[in-house]
């Protein structure tokens, strides 16, 4: 016989599903406003909106590249950068610092409380997946800083080389993140097995702008020949014109976008629009069982619904056949189930859905994120900033 | 046994490491939820980014998970990764749920062995409820490769070795290979602890509940399990060693009412009514608990699928755990079991694993009999195993694709079927291959040989892992759109080569080359869709252009009509206002469907 000592011994609980993925998009328009932002606002996402993110991606691969981390291999090394710069980040918002909030700081606070860290220590339970490598890879990639190693993709960064662009970028965020007396040791304390942890707080300074020093290596990487250069210039001239980027504002300037931009402009619109009259009513019904509009059953007969992109015309029509509907969800359910069983998934019941699943947000298109990079000199030339020369904000406040 | 954990987060890879091979044995089995929720979880894909749950497999070579499912408990609905090898097991009914998970530790400096081994003991099967909702047990033993001792390992690995006779004749010496594999790769210097007791080879002397000490009077007895329905036979005298008239009996049963309802006293319990008189006739002191299915009606349905005995002997708890229902079947081993016997340290655990999560006691009146789900045969016939196929999908498509485009080749022992339906076609078999484009939503049902039969579908891509790791588009700046480039390249390699409008060298069809082959590397769907996304540059040509453009395209007359339609309604989009392209092209999709029946 064996003893309990041996074994993990569990009644299970109901696993935690990251995301809803049995209907996460329900009528398939996120995917739509998905296809949208990758024309609209090419090679960003809704999250990547700090050039500090693309520098943290790129300083751990030029580190990664240097011999005293070469042991480390260029997962660890990523993993335990992150780890210190959010603990320094959040140790910084602890002493009164506006520092931004980076993936795994709940977890970094609750480590602050200890006179050592383990920088071996996830933050996330998958760290690389959920972090800022996860966030910033594909972003880091289409921006011409970051290439595959080989022939596959870049999932983690072992499999990810630094293009010419992507390693001045990490070396310019190493000089303008740690602080030079700091940096002899950074590879003595990342590979350590435990740090006392106002060792690894002062090895960053904390993330405060200006942001120039970053933003002008991530803007001279996208001189380079890739595509979305012209779409991101012509969205940071809106910008610089409107103040925002709002469908509104980029319609007003419509002659400031290229002309697949502005092609775009009324889809933009009218998905936002779709996900607000019809997604959203559609996951209330999902989340509290009750229909709050009269959508209709002939949305199912649009098998090519999900072919084709969606144009204005083909808005109209999905409008059109809503308001005509008779008072039931069932139509749209229907239509709902096949696109969950395309992608072999199940679908909720009325009033089975997960909380929160009704306050999703409108699609943002991307188009917050460019506006956040742009407020912090992406694309924009502005004066070298040798931040590590100068009076650090760490000396004032500490 | 207080840790808060779910069936999926027990097989994860620890971290630096990634799974190598496994070995599952499940009673049923539903594709899908290895597609969407195992898969994932064993090679720790983040599943909640759209599309990387598809990515999963390219994590893992090709067979490195075996499968041994009850041949008439498999859900086909879906495609199976070519990393999954499912073996439909016939004869005695397969019913134990095991698990042996090979992990190799990854570049990480981090000391740890070069590679752990998990064995599970488990009451779920690989279905979404198994593995996500139901209130299972699970027995989790970690062996390192530097590990001595004694452990399940071996133990579970030679009882794999049971269904061998009873898998399809062309899949034995896979599941033989699997096995050794696993026994080396694992460590090979831990022995058998003598606590895993099983009837996978054939039905043993005793039943399971003799593995107790049968020599110590038994002063409580904990039974847990759903509440199928009893046998005819009395499930009780298989317990009689450990029932006296002074053993406190608990008898802990699954329910359908929420806890409210338990609490208020609402409805009834199933309860196996024999079995409980059973238990009355040998103890003086036998309480029912039923666990609620919910706490709400809003929540998910939580039934309990977890099978118990837990004896208290004195100060000494034992547990016995696994695959066995408290069916006559299930304790003396008639069907296939695996069931571990563990010491505890104390009683208190049982309170808190199950009684206090929500059990309430169920008073004689509001206990009902437990209806008969429809009978279960001892005996799984061959015959009602899946099919076996091998779809190898045509280039240019990733796992992403909503429809695949492919050969399909029915892999039988004896003569293949003539025709098979998809997606509501039937389509005619050339010895037991044919054209076919699937979807996870339409995939192949049934084989009219003889009688309807499932297809159970795995995925061999001729472009190997690319298949899986190309999805979604990803870092390389060059890429705008895979698709137009692809167009655009086969187009171009047929103007450079002289070869007239066709790509790929203007091959001419033959009879072997099918209907759906033309040279292109983009199957005619795929370039209709194509067709279809840019259809406002299109039209902007002028109809001679427009025409060779199409011609360049499409060889197939069918497929080239569905783009003139799409390119005229685009072209009349102004008059006709209410998307005229998504009707046209869903009238043209019919009709191309009607017209290839």
């Amino acid at each position: 016989m064996a003893s309990e000592a041996d074994f993990l011994l569990f009644w299970s609980d109901p696993a935690v599903l990251e995301g809803s993925r049995e209907s996460g998009d329900p009528l398939g328009l996120r995917a739509w406003a998905n296809r949208i932002a990758q024309r609209l606002v090419p090679g960003l996402r809704n999250g990547t909106d700090r050039v500090q993110g693309f520098g943290l991606v790129c300083a751990a691969l030029v580190l990664s590249e240097r011999s005293a981390f070469s042991d480390l291999g260029p997962d660890e090394t990523f993993l335990r950068l992150e780890r210190a710069w959010v603990l320094a980040q959040a140790a910084a918002r602890q002493s009164g610092e506006e520092v931004p909030v980076w993936p795994g700081d709940r977890r970094a606070q609750r480590f602050l409380t200890d006179r050592a860290v383990d920088l071996g220590e996830p933050l996330l339970s998958r760290q690389l997946q959920m972090g800022t490598w996860g966030m910033y890879r594909r972003a880091a990639g289409a921006l011409g800083l970051i290439q595959p190693a080989g022939l596959g993709l870049v999932r983690a960064p072992r499999e990810a080389e630094l293009t010419e662009s992507g390693r001045v970028l990490g070396r310019e965020w190493i000089d303008f993140n740690v602080p030079a007396d700091a940096r002899a040791a950074l590879s003595q304390r990342m590979k350590a097995a435990s740090v006392p942890t106002d060792k690894v707080i002062d090895l960053f300074f904390p993330d405060l702008p200006p942001y120039a020093p970053v933003a002008d290596p991530l803007t001279a990487a996208l001189k380079l020949p890739t595509s979305g250069y012209s779409e991101l210039r012509a969205l940071r001239a809106v910008w610089a014109a409107a103040g925002d980027l709002d469908i509104r504002s980029l319609k007003r300037h419509e002659d400031l976008l290229t002309a697949d931009q502005a092609q775009l402009l009324p889809q933009a619109a009218a998905v936002q629009a779709l996900c607000r009259r019809v997604e959203l009513p559609f996951r209330r019904y999902l989340r509290r069982g009750s229909a709050a509009a009269p959508p209709g059953p002939r949305l199912h007969t649009l098998r090519a619904w999900s072919a084709v992109p969606r144009e204005e015309n083909d808005v109209r029509l999905l409008e059109a056949a809503l308001r005509r509907a008779p008072r039931s969800w069932l139509g749209v359910r229907r239509r709902a189930i096949e696109l969950a069983h395309a992608r072999g998934h199940e679908l909720s019941d009325p009033g089975s859905a997960p909380s929160g699943y009704d306050r999703a947000p409108i699609p943002a298109l991307s188009l917050k994120a460019a506006e956040a990079l742009f407020s912090q000199g992406f694309l924009e030339p502005s004066p070298q900033v040798q931040r590590s020369s100068a009076p650090s904000s760490r000396e004032v406040t500490r | 046994m207080s840790t808060p954990l779910s069936v999926l987060d027990a097989v994860q890879p620890p971290h630096g490491y990634r799974l190598v091979a496994g070995l599952w044995l499940t009673h049923d089995l539903t594709v899908s939820a290895i597609t969407e929720l195992l898969l994932p979880a064993l090679t720790g894909v983040n599943a909640s980014e759209p599309g990387q749950h598809l990515s999963a497999p390219g994590d893992l070579a090709a067979g490195a998970l075996l499968v041994c499912a009850a041949a008439d408990r498999i859900t086909s609905q879906g495609l199976l990764p070519d990393a999954v090898q499912v073996l439909p097991v016939a004869g005695r009914r397969q019913h134990a749920k095991s698990a042996v998970l090979h992990y190799q530790r990854t570049g990480s400096p981090s000391c740890g062995p070069r590679t752990l081994t998990r064995t599970l003991i488990t009451s779920a099967n690989i279905t979404t409820g198994g593995l996500t909702r139901n209130r299972e047990v699970v027995v989790v033993e970690t062996v390192g490769s530097d590990t001595k001792g004694t452990a399940l390992l071996p133990e579970v690995l030679q009882a794999v070795k049971g269904v061998r006779s009873d898998v399809p004749p062309q899949l034995r010496n896979t599941l033989s290979t699997h096995v050794t594999a696993l026994r080396k790769a694992a460590n090979r210097s831990v022995t058998g602890c003598g606590a895993v007791s099983h009837s996978i080879d054939r039905i043993p002397g005793h039943p399971f509940p003799s593995a107790f000490d049968t020599t110590r009077a038994v002063d409580r007895i904990v039974l847990a399990g759903p509440a199928f329905a009893s046998d005819d036979s009395d499930v009780a005298s298989l317990l009689d060693p450990l029932i006296s008239s002074t053993t406190v009996v608990e008898l802990i049963v699954g329910s359908r009412l929420t806890a409210n309802q338990l609490r208020r006293g609402r409805g009834t319990v199933e309860v196996p009514t024999r079995f409980l008189a059973g238990l009355r006739a040998r103890s003086d002191d036998v309480t029912v608990y039923a666990v609620p299915a919910a706490e709400s009606a809003a929540e998910r349905d939580r039934s309990l699928h977890g099978k118990s005995i837990l004896i208290q002997q004195g100060k000494s708890v034992t547990q016995m755990i696994g695959s066995a229902n408290l069916t006559v079947r299930g304790l003396a081993g008639r069907n296939r079991e695996l069931v571990v016997l563990i010491n505890r340290f104390d009683l208190r655990s049982i309170d808190q694993e199950v009684l206090d999560r929500g059990a309430v006691t169920v008073h004689a009146k509001a206990i009902t009999p437990a209806s008969d789900r429809g009978p279960i045969a001892d005996l799984v016939d061959p015959s009602s195993a899946p099919w076996l196929a091998t779809f190898v999908p045509d280039a240019g498509q990733n796992a992403a694709t909503t429809h695949l485009s492919g050969t399909l080749s029915i892999n039988c022992d004896g003569q293949p079927p003539s025709s098979i339906m998809v997606d509501g076609v039937r389509v005619a078999l050339t010895a037991g291959t044919a054209r076919v484009t699937l979807s996870a939503a339409s995939i192949v049902s049934t084989t009219d040989k003889h009688d309807s039969r499932q297809v159970l579908v795995t995925v061999t891509p001729s472009e190997g892992r690319s298949f899986w790791t190309s999805i979604p588009a990803d870092v390389h700046p060059r890429t705008t759109d895979p698709l137009l480039a692809r167009l655009l390249a086969d187009v171009d390699r047929a103007n450079r080569q002289g070869m007239g409008s066709r790509a790929g060298g203007g091959a001419p069809r033959t009879s072997e080359r099918s209907e759906t082959d033309d040279g292109f590397s983009l199957p005619g769907n795929v370039r209709l869709n194509a067709i279809a996304r840019y259809r406002d540059h299109l039209v902007r040509l002028d109809r001679e252009r427009q025409r060779a453009v199409l011609e360049s395209l499409f060889a197939d007359p069918v497929e080239r009509e569905v783009a003139h339609v799409i390119l005229d309604a685009t072209r009349d989009s102004d008059e006709r206002p209410h998307g005229p392209v998504l009707t046209a092209l869903h009238t043209a999709v019919t009709e191309l469907r009607r017209a290839t029946q």
